[in-house]
């Protein structure tokens, strides 16, 4: 009896186009737009440069290649915003905080800082790779731009996934809503579900009721079922986001196989009490949750990633209840972050909304005869 | 012989609307029951009651023995329904619905095979096994529908208005079938608001009106409560005011109208009805072309009883 049902509510759904495409090629091809689309903006986006001052002396004119280094890292990589100045000048611009450090060449090249920051680090932090390049390359040919291109993979490798604010790459905070997104769409199977159980929905679970299948049990299997099919296709998302077009979602896979499956569970919950919502038709409910799913993801900021910061800061409630959020986030910080403590506050949000959602429809699917149907 | 389900008392309202009211009956073993009324009559109330679908205001419903309810399995294990609407899956072929139905009340593959098989014989859908249920027609589909419901071999089947816009092959096909599943052994309770359905199809016949009974019996039973002995229908060409006026005059004449060619006479109860009015036009020199003589139908009866027409 299991697996009569199991496979043919299996072949059912799966040959269910408008919810297969809802659920899988809908989120493919938004991720391939998002893709297109913000892959220009992304490199034309500017990296908030790191004001610094140079000590304009005569060992600074002298060393030519330091000279070329600052020069192009200033003006065509826009990392460093840098004043040329005299010592004096150089003084007191850190003084006034309106520099991050400034460099002064004497025997040596010596950074002035105030205070430690992530600023401060990448300013030593080209410093030492030039001296480091210099005195391994010393006897051999090396072009200027070379040191320059040496330091840059440096730079990208080591800092810039790590700048939180500076130069995060806001084309993955829509990649991240848009897992959470399709996460939620699991609710279409939600709907389904509960549209193929409850005879006051539909006529097919009215011919479910009469028959001696025990409705939780049915239920039951068609909800797992719609994990197994909802999953998949996150899982097929999240493999061309990251293997075809190559979306940086860091290395912890483990940590994001556990989220996704809580995140579609989440969805599946959600829907179902969307489905018991109303006595409206199938085609409405699912209407009710793409507009729902698609409002929660703009609000954890899908199509304008500032929409995500004013949420967090004016509403916070609003930010912690939304179950695309919690994904989101989680997402973000596994890869901005070293510890794992805001992915399980994250997490557990997650487990909480959907523990929520499914005590409720519980409670509603109970019943067992209706006043009308 | 024994009755497999027993009704007593059955009141349900819905908000404001009493839509059955104190219905008691039962159904005997092995027969067909008709349920017949118009539009609203309250069969399909009367039917999800019985299935434990709906909340009830008061009475009882007992079914094999026992008291019907949500968790009665092994009752619902012996149920077949057909339901007024159509419920199948879009993405199942002919074949895969009714097996997955079926396979929702029998385990062993091979029978539920050959079940599928017999069900599918029964309603003639042999040349369309794997055809999805879009491309049925609507009498085609109608017959899935009825195979999804019975291809179990529940002993009892209840129908609701299985032949509404079915084409009159279809219809055809599906009576012979109740029939058949009937003669296997199984209770039927038909409903419809066709009153020549129940008058081919069943043993006994419940007439409702507004969620009331308001008759039962075998059809012979209830047509003898009509005072209609016959309905005589004339064709005929030309005929003057003064002479209808003279039919009216016949002996157990009721009723009297001439309309397109048409001379309409319903009789009360008597005898030599027929012989008198031929009488009659010869005397009168009266010239007709045709000449039905009808008996009384559900139609009068229902008529009768309540004022208005079964039919709308
Ligand atoms: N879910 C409902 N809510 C409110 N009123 C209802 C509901 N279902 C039916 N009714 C009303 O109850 C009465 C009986 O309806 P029911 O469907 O049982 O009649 P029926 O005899 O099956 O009619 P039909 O031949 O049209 O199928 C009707 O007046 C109908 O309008
Ligand atoms: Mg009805």
């Amino acid at each position: 009896m299991f697996f009569h049902i199991f496979i043919n509510k299996l072949k059912i759904l799966l040959k269910n186009k408008s919810m297969i495409f809802w659920t899988l090629f809908f989120p493919l091809a938004l991720a391939t737009f998002f893709y297109l689309a913000f892959s220009n903006i992304d490199s034309n986006e500017k990296f908030t440069e790191i004001d610094i001052a140079i000590v304009d002396n005569e060992q600074f004119q002298n060393n030519v290649d330091f000279k070329h280094l600052m020069a192009s890292l200033s003006n065509e990589e826009n990392i460093f915003n840098t004043d040329y100045v005299n010592i004096d000048v150089a003084k007191k611009l850190l003084e006034d905080n309106r520099i991050k450090g400034y460099i002064l060449v004497e025997d040596e090249i010596n950074v002035y800082i105030k205070e430690n920051g992530i600023s401060q680090t990448i300013i030593k932090s080209v410093i030492d790779n030039f001296y480091q390049i210099n005195s391994a390359v010393n006897h051999i040919f090396i072009e200027k731009q070379e040191i320059t291109n040496i330091i840059l993979a440096d730079l990208n490798q080591n800092y810039f996934n790590d700048i939180s604010n500076d130069k995060i790459s806001s084309t993955v905070t829509y990649f991240y809503t848009l897992i959470g997104m399709v996460c939620l769409y699991g609710g279409f199977f939600g709907v389904n579900a509960l549209n193929e159980s409850e005879s006051n929905l539909s006529k097919r679970a009215a011919r479910l009721n009469v028959s001696p299948i025990h409705k939780l049990k049915f239920l039951l299997i068609s909800l797992l079922v719609a994990f197994i099919i909802q999953y998949m296709e996150t899982l097929i998302l999240l493999s061309y986001v990251v293997y075809i077009l190559k979306v940086d979602f860091g290395n912890q896979i483990l940590p994001i196989i556990i989220l996704t499956a809580n995140g579609t569970i989440a969805g599946i919950s959600f829907g179902a009490i969307v489905g018991l919502s109303n006595k409206g038709s199938e085609n409405t409910k699912t209407g009710i949750l793409v507009s729902v799913t698609m409002l929660l993801s703009f609000l954890a900021g899908m199509m304008i990633g500032d929409i995500k910061y004013l949420i967090e800061k004016n509403i916070p409630l609003l930010a912690k209840i939304n179950p695309v959020n919690m994904i989101t986030d989680a997402l973000y910080s596994l890869y901005y972050y070293n510890n794992l403590d805001k992915y399980f506050s994250n997490l557990f949000s997650l487990i909480i909304f959907s523990f929520i959602m499914i005590t409720v429809s519980y409670i509603i699917l109970r019943r067992k005869k209706y006043d009308s149907i | 012989m024994k009755n497999v389900i027993e009704v007593k008392k059955l009141n349900k309202k819905y908000k404001n609307l009493q839509a059955v009211q104190d219905l008691s009956f039962e159904v005997k073993e092995k027969e067909i029951l008709g349920l017949l009324g118009p539009n609203g009559s309250g069969k399909t109330t009367t039917i999800n009651c019985l299935l434990s679908l709906l909340n009830f205001d008061s009475g009882s419903i007992n079914i094999l023995g026992k008291e019907m309810t949500p968790d009665a399995y092994d009752i619902k294990s012996k149920i077949g329904v057909v339901f007024q609407d159509v419920a199948v899956f879009e993405e199942l072929t002919v074949i895969e619905n009714i097996t997955y139905f079926c396979g929702l009340y029998i385990k062993d593959k091979k029978i539920r095979n050959r079940y599928v098989e017999e069900a599918i014989d029964l309603v003639g859908l042999n040349d369309f096994k794997d055809f999805y249920p879009k491309k049925l027609s609507g009498g085609l589909l109608r017959r899935l529908n009825i195979a999804c419901g019975i291809a179990h071999k529940p002993s009892i089947i209840f129908l609701d208005e299985p032949t509404v816009a079915v084409d009159p092959q279809s219809r055809n096909n599906i009576l012979e079938g109740i029939k058949k599943l009937n003669k296997e052994g199984a209770t039927i309770i038909y409903t419809t608001h066709y009153m020549e359905e129940v008058e081919i199809l069943c043993d006994r016949i419940i007439i409702l009106d507004k969620g009331i009974i308001i008759a039962s019996g075998t059809s012979k039973e209830l047509k003898e409560l009509t005072s209609i002995e016959e309905k005589v229908t004339i064709e005929i060409d030309d005929l003057k005011q003064e002479i209808i006026e003279e039919f009216k005059k016949l002996k157990n004449v009721e009723n009297v109208s001439y309309d397109s060619k048409l001379l309409y006479i319903t009789y009360k109860k008597g005898k030599d009805n027929l012989i008198n009015l031929i009488e009659f036009m010869k005397t009168k020199k009266i010239k007709y072309n045709k000449f039905f003589s009808e008996l009384p139908t559900l139609n009068d009866v229902f008529l009768e009883l309540t004022g208005k027409e079964l039919r709308d």
